[in-house]
């Protein structure tokens, strides 16, 4: 019985990864990006969960395998004869050389200065992306097309799909496997106790430029499908945004969790999809989500889920309530401050004389000076904080 | 030949000079005790020997060969393991994986990635006799943070002892401990040692003198007497010094 369980649970888990090579262009294209995300976002993670080593430049990486894989459909445009589902090998590959170049010298120091190594060497590249333009394109990028091959034409994004799905489920699989390995473990120890380590003989230095050859080489892997994904690539993929993404939602997802950065990851970027088409304020949302769980869910999302603790279904509800509330009582605030703020209201204002006209949104005419208006939002938002607060403080003393 | 030999080694931390002229040489196979009042440099010269910091002059031999200017990696392959005072292992791994990492380095398995560590055979067989000459066979799985802390001073021992080495440094293997938890250390440290060349740091003076063939006495940065526990103890200049008249 509970292995039908089971093989049924699988079964729906492979039709679920399947499904958006049956649907619209849309969704193919919102999987792929949901996947490469969280692949991106495991591939990082690789350094911070098991050697501590907090990377701020690993757009690099990703960056470099995309452009090495839209330099690759380019001389198969020319005639070179490579199938497309090897290309984002090609990603790998050159990420994992120039990974093992940087991190070399990255890896000298840890900590703080690790990080701030690794943050210069992504504005170095960044800075570098403009000005050569035989590599990189110049502003423009370069560009290219998805050639046929193996009887696939790879016209519409829901056969990319396949190979991104493919090489996603490799990428994990790999980094499943790696923390099971020797060299997993010794990784594990060296984010504990690197001194201690040494006096049992590892050369630390090694461990780490492996470690940070192979989490590059998986951001590489990333870049590529995103790759064959876009048909292009300009330089603004080194930038501190493409560098940023996979520590935000890493965190947000949970660091410590073999698939807490894919959760994140998936999360975000669905989110991301949704919200970017309706609102403008996207990134502050995230921006805000991000500083609410380093605050209070140091153990990002699973983490949270995975703590043992037990939580009655009563005051999760509860909880969740809290969380909407407040979360309701932000957008509308937010939102309300986008709009009166906007250029558009303040010529509409001069046009009436400097008055404070009403104002449109979510389907409301609203007028700016009422109470009304603020002070409901203010008092849901605050009902759903002190909701949480409460139930936190119960837990704390039962 | 000497398993240990220092020549005029000296250290200095900018303008204080903490080891001023130590030489000191521990034979092979012996147990050797190294003594002396607080903030001798005990500690210090133990970090030198170990590789941790390097002496601002003088010369240090491991087993004939020079050994001051190499890393403490290279050092703990050479055959020479030490344990720390603090016991600092890894918090988030458990017994049996902690003990794993010693023994793994004695098989050479380090930069392994095309198989699990669990398949190697002879490294868990390795790691399970060692759990069970430190009595942690029923430990195995707890993480390393959860034990109580003469566990995990033993644990500190069996890591050491993982690395076969011919030469172990103890620093304070009985710190912290009660009186019967420290016979307990004694005699696994006498059993688990037998045949290897041994230098340990200890305030106690009964495990001093019941472990070990030979004591050398630090004070100031200097060794001021080396000999056998009777010589020590009836060494005028070390009473004065740090034994304190009223004891013999």
């Amino acid at each position: 019985m509970k292995r039908a369980l089971l093989i049924g649970l699988y079964a729906c888990g492979g039709l679920l990864l399947l499904a958006p090579f049956w649907f619209g262009d849309r969704y193919a294209n919102l999987a792929i990006r949901m996947m490469i995300a969280a692949l991106f976002a495991s591939a990082f993670n690789l350094l911070w969960r098991q050697a501590r080593l907090l990377s701020f430049g690993h757009g690099v990486y990703f960056g470099a395998g995309m452009f090495a894989v839209v330099h690759l459909m380019r001389a198969i445009e020319a005639g070179l004869n490579v199938p497309l589902i090897l290309a984002p090998l090609v990603g790998a590959l050159v990420s994992l050389v120039v990974g093992l170049v940087f991190g070399f010298v990255a890896t000298l120091r840890s900590g703080a200065y690790f990080s701030m190594i690794t943050l210069a060497i992504a504005e170095l590249v960044y800075s570098l992306g403009p000005r050569w333009q035989g590599l990189f394109g110049g502003e423009a990028g370069i560009s290219s097309m998805r050639m046929p091959s193996m009887g696939l034409n790879f016209a519409t994004l829901n056969q990319v799909y396949l190979i991104v799905l493919l090489w996603c489920m490799v990428g994990f699989g790999i980094l499943w496997f790696f923390a099971k390995t020797p060299l997993g473990q010794i990784a594990f120890a060296l984010g504990d106790n690197e001194q201690r380590l040494r006096f049992l003989g590892y050369r630390t230095h090694a461990v780490k430029v492996v470690l940070f050859a192979l989490s590059a080489a998986l951001s590489g892997l990333a870049g590529g499908l995103l790759g064959i994904t876009a048909e292009n690539v300009d330089y603004t993929v080194f930038g501190p945004a493409s560098s940023a993404a996979p520590v935000i939602q890493t965190f947000i997802g949970g660091a410590d969790m073999l698939l807490g950065p894919a959760l994140g990851a998936t999360l975000l970027t669905g989110f991301g999809n949704i919200f970017s088409d309706v609102t403008r304020l996207w990134l502050l949302y995230q921006g805000i989500a991000f500083v609410l769980v380093v605050l209070f869910l140091p153990g990002g999302i699973a983490g949270s889920f995975a703590t043992g603790k037990r939580v009655s279904w009563g005051n999760a509800a509860v909880n969740a309530f809290a969380v909407l509330l407040s979360s309701c009582s932000l957008i509308f605030i937010c939102e309300s401050a986008a709009v009166l703020l906007s250029d558009a209201y303040m010529s509409r204002r001069a046009g009436q004389g400097g008055a404070w006209v009403d104002y449109r949104l979510f389907n409301l005419d609203l007028a700016p000076l009422s109470p009304l208006v603020w002070g409901l939002p203010l008092l849901v938002g605050l009902i759903g904080v002190a909701l949480s607060w409460k139930l936190s403080e119960s837990g704390r003393t039962a | 030949m000497s398993a240990i030999a220092l020549s005029a080694v000296t250290k200095r931390f900018g303008a204080s000079e903490i080891i001023r002229g130590v030489d000191l040489t521990v034979n092979t196979g012996e147990r050797h005790a190294l003594i002396g009042p607080n903030g001798a440099g005990k500690s210090t010269l133990f970090n030198l020997i170990s590789g941790q910091i390097r002496p601002s002059s003088g010369e240090i031999f491991l087993n004939g060969r020079r050994s001051d200017r190499d890393a403490p990696e290279m050092i703990a392959r050479r055959g020479v393991a030490r344990s720390f005072q603090i016991t600092s292992l890894f918090a988030r791994l458990t017994v049996f994986e902690t003990l794993r990492l010693g023994v793994m380095a004695t098989h050479g398995v380090r930069f392994c990635f095309w198989r699990t560590a669990a398949s190697r055979r002879d490294v868990t067989q390795d790691v399970f006799a060692l759990l069970g000459d430190v009595n942690l066979t029923h430990r195995a799985d707890a993480p390393v943070s959860e034990l109580p802390y003469s566990e995990q001073r033993a644990l500190e021992l069996a890591v050491t002892l993982a690395l076969r080495p011919d030469v172990i440094l103890l620093d304070e293997p009985t710190a912290g401990m009660s009186v019967e938890e420290a016979a307990q250390t004694v005699a696994l440290v006498r059993r688990l040692t037998a045949g290897r060349t041994l230098l340990v740091v200890e305030h106690d003076m009964d495990v001093v003198f019941s472990l070990c063939d030979r004591i050398s006495v630090l004070v100031h940065g200097r060794i001021i007497a080396t000999g056998t526990p009777d010589e020590i103890a009836n060494n005028d200049s070390v009473n004065e010094a740090y034994l304190g008249k009223g004891v013999h």
